[in-house]
């Protein structure tokens, strides 16, 4: 039995069974509107970019659902489904409606920590927006799940790294307005943990003045 | 019922367009088309807008067969765009502002591409793709306001395209992306680019030089015709913007894409686009070269939107017009200052810009709750930001003719200023337009804060 959970950018999502055990498959279905050559190249280098990504990443303590089963020829992967999670932006959301600011920014800091962890064993996610964060609710705490790694790469340079927080933060600025103070926090949770993080707050900070015509004036 | 004219200057297009309450009445358009092999600089662009501004707001006025009498507002392209050929139209929307007596309103380029689109295509709450030669950015409209979700980290997709058809010499007649989609046409062999997506954001810059570098060699050698190159050329960055597209309406959840500018025009880009949707169940809204290309019924249209809105605001009083400018006929009812506080059509600091106003519902009544209105109302510190905007923008691009014209402004803005309540000293010297421009002025007012640092 497979019902369609939902379509990110990326592929189709599945909830079915794997050797009698609840899983989600992740289906990177063919994209029709590319050209067949260049779709065949970026899905296969997505599909076993994500997979090395989704287990290194458990070596390095990072929480990642676990990867069961791959096929290649259908380009799908079966993984473990974590039910109780939620994405992070319907949490942030969620608890900027509320009010509870003092719960977010715990959390913020554990995400940056996460992602300083991720750097650290030279991983680049790629792709760090707040609905590729899940929200897994522990006994006392909030912990984070880092998924889609399809656009991660194998990288110690800092300028990549400067390049991963600047797409997080320009995604998390725009997802949810006002809330430069969580951000600071994930760059706080960040700097925390990752072993360069002062020549990669530096690089970031240089990347920031770099993208087109920045100031808008008009 | 309002009419407006627009001015559009902001690249290489010179075009005049006039709207009645979102028709499209007249809309000329005449494009620069620099020598085959270079681009064009705000020099020439500058000079060819001048030659033909006055015949194009002629032909405007004719073909929409309306007298001057019967139009309420000029507005024209503040910003972002080439500091010279923007002087050059500016100037002319503020002459005939003057001219005419009727408000000057200041419109935001890349927001006129998206109120045009949404007008045209009557697409809701899309999540917007901007691609023209000098922006590539993905676009969404929450939370009150435009939010740039991803775009270009170096140069913008138009700009990838014009200038590897400067390294093939196609013509720049009528446009060199133009020329590409037709010889792609022919394309048969796709030659494997890189391809850079970060995020939601995409990079042009690597494509670019290892496409220059390979296409000579590769042609040399007969490897491959033009029009491979430029196929493969348009395969790959096509891929990459629908790409993004796809990630941000993933994001937001949206169920409807436009595209808006110059590559917008693009029917293989379309095409793509139109895939993407189907398989996300969701729509595309599209439109062609009159209205995806920089035309003056986009600014028109959108500067009607800002003065139905502003009226609204001074007749219920949350904003008061000058007074002083009213005492001189020459001077438009509105100021461009005044304008320029209200519709506050300007990117703030960070990445998201204020929007074009939307007022859903709206009452009349004598007591006017802020909650009615979707765009905050000016807070008074608005006020002295201003100069600042005015001065920086002023630097980067206006002559001494608008130095002067913008100095006035100021002059108004600083004896507000210096009104004893405003200012613990007032200043002894009587400011004229001679202490502004020696620079005396700026040693009389210490005070001001460094937000308000005059030229």
């Amino acid at each position: 039995m497979t019902t369609l959970v939902s379509q990110g950018a990326e592929g189709r999502l599945f909830e079915t069974t794997f050797l009698g055990r609840p899983c989600l498959m992740k289906e990177r279905f063919k994209k029709s509107y590319r050209h067949p050559v260049l779709d065949e190249k970026l899905t296969n280098k997505r599909l076993s970019q994500e997979c090395r990504m989704l287990s290194k990443c458990r070596s390095l303590g990072i929480r990642t659902p676990t990867v069961y089963y791959v096929n290649n020829k259908t380009n799908t992967i079966y993984m473990e489904y974590m039910k109780q999670t939620v994405v992070f932006k319907d949490f942030v959301d969620e608890h900027v409606a509320k009010g509870e600011r003092r719960v977010l920014a715990d959390l913020c800091f554990n995400v940056g920590y996460t992602i300083a962890l991720l750097h650290n064993g030279d991983i680049v996610h790629g792709d760090l927006t707040s609905s590729n964060v899940l929200v897994m609710k522990r006994i006392d705490k909030y912990d984070c799940v880092l998924i889609d790694f399809g656009l991660s790469t194998n990288s110690s340079l800092v300028e990549d790294k400067g390049v991963d927080l600047y797409v997080l933060e320009k995604a998390f600025l725009s997802t949810h307005p006002n809330s430069q103070d969580l951000f600071d926090k994930i760059l706080a949770g960040y700097c925390s943990a990752a072993h360069s993080q002062k020549v990669v707050m530096s690089k970031l900070s240089e990347i920031r003045l770099r993208g087109r015509k920045r100031s808008m004036v008009g | 019922m309002v009419i407006s004219i627009g001015l559009e200057g902001s690249a290489n297009k010179i075009g005049v367009g006039i709207v009645r309450d979102g028709e499209v009445l007249s809309n000329p358009r005449h494009t620069y088309c620099a020598p085959t092999g270079h681009g064009f600089l705000p020099r020439h662009t500058a000079q060819h807008h001048r030659d033909h501004v006055l015949k194009l707001v002629k032909q405007a006025i004719e073909e929409a067969g309306v007298s001057v009498s019967a139009i309420d507002c000029v507005s024209y392209t503040k910003g972002p765009g080439m500091g010279a050929p923007l002087v050059s139209t500016a100037v002319v929307a503020r002459t005939l502002a003057q001219l005419w007596n009727v408000p000057l309103i200041p419109v935001n380029h890349c927001i006129a591409h998206i109120e045009m689109g949404r007008q045209v295509t009557g697409a809701d709450n899309p999540t917007v793709l901007y691609v023209s030669g000098g922006n590539t950015q993905v676009i969404s409209y929450m939370n009150q306001r435009y939010m740039i979700f991803g775009e270009t980290l170096d140069i913008a997709v138009g700009n990838c395209l014009d200038r590897f058809a400067r390294v093939l010499k196609l013509s720049n007649d009528p446009c060199p992306g133009y020329n590409i989609e037709q010889l792609a046409k022919q394309g048969e062999k796709f030659i494997e680019l890189p391809y850079c997506v970060k995020g939601m954001d995409v990079s042009f810059s690597g494509l670019l030089s290892h496409i220059e570098g390979t296409a000579v060699k590769m042609l040399a050698a007969g490897e491959c015709t033009q029009a491979d190159l430029c196929y493969s050329l348009q395969e790959t960055v096509f891929a990459m913007l629908v790409e993004i597209t796809e990630r941000a309406m993933a994001h937001s959840r949206s169920k409807q894409v436009l595209v808006v500018g110059g590559v917008g025009c693009n029917l293989r880009l379309q095409e793509m686009l139109a895939i993407m949707a189907q398989e996300r169940g969701a729509s595309l809204c599209a439109t062609d070269d009159r209205y995806c290309i920089d035309n003056g019924a986009m600014i028109a249209h959108t500067g009607n939107l800002i003065g139905s809105e502003l009226t609204k605001f001074i007749s219920h009083g949350v904003i008061r017009r000058k007074t002083s400018m009213r005492k001189h006929a020459s001077q438009p009812a509105i100021s461009t200052q005044d304008a320029a506080v209200l519709t506050p059509l300007s990117f703030s600091r960070s990445m998201e810009f204020i929007p074009a106003p939307r007022v859903k519902s709206y009452t009349t009544k004598n007591e006017v709750s802020m909650e009615q209105f979707i765009l905050p109302p000016p807070a008074p510190v608005r006020l002295t930001l201003l100069p600042t905007t005015l001065v920086r923008e002023n630097r980067q691009s206006f002559t001494s003719v608008t130095r002067k014209r913008i100095s006035r402004g100021c002059q108004s803005f600083v004896r507000k200023m210096c009104h004893p309540r405003s200012l613990p000293d007032p200043p002894k010297t009587r400011i004229t337009s001679a202490t502004l421009n020696n620079g005396t002025f700026r040693r009389s007012l210490p005070e001001l804060s460094s937000n308000s640092v005059l030229i």
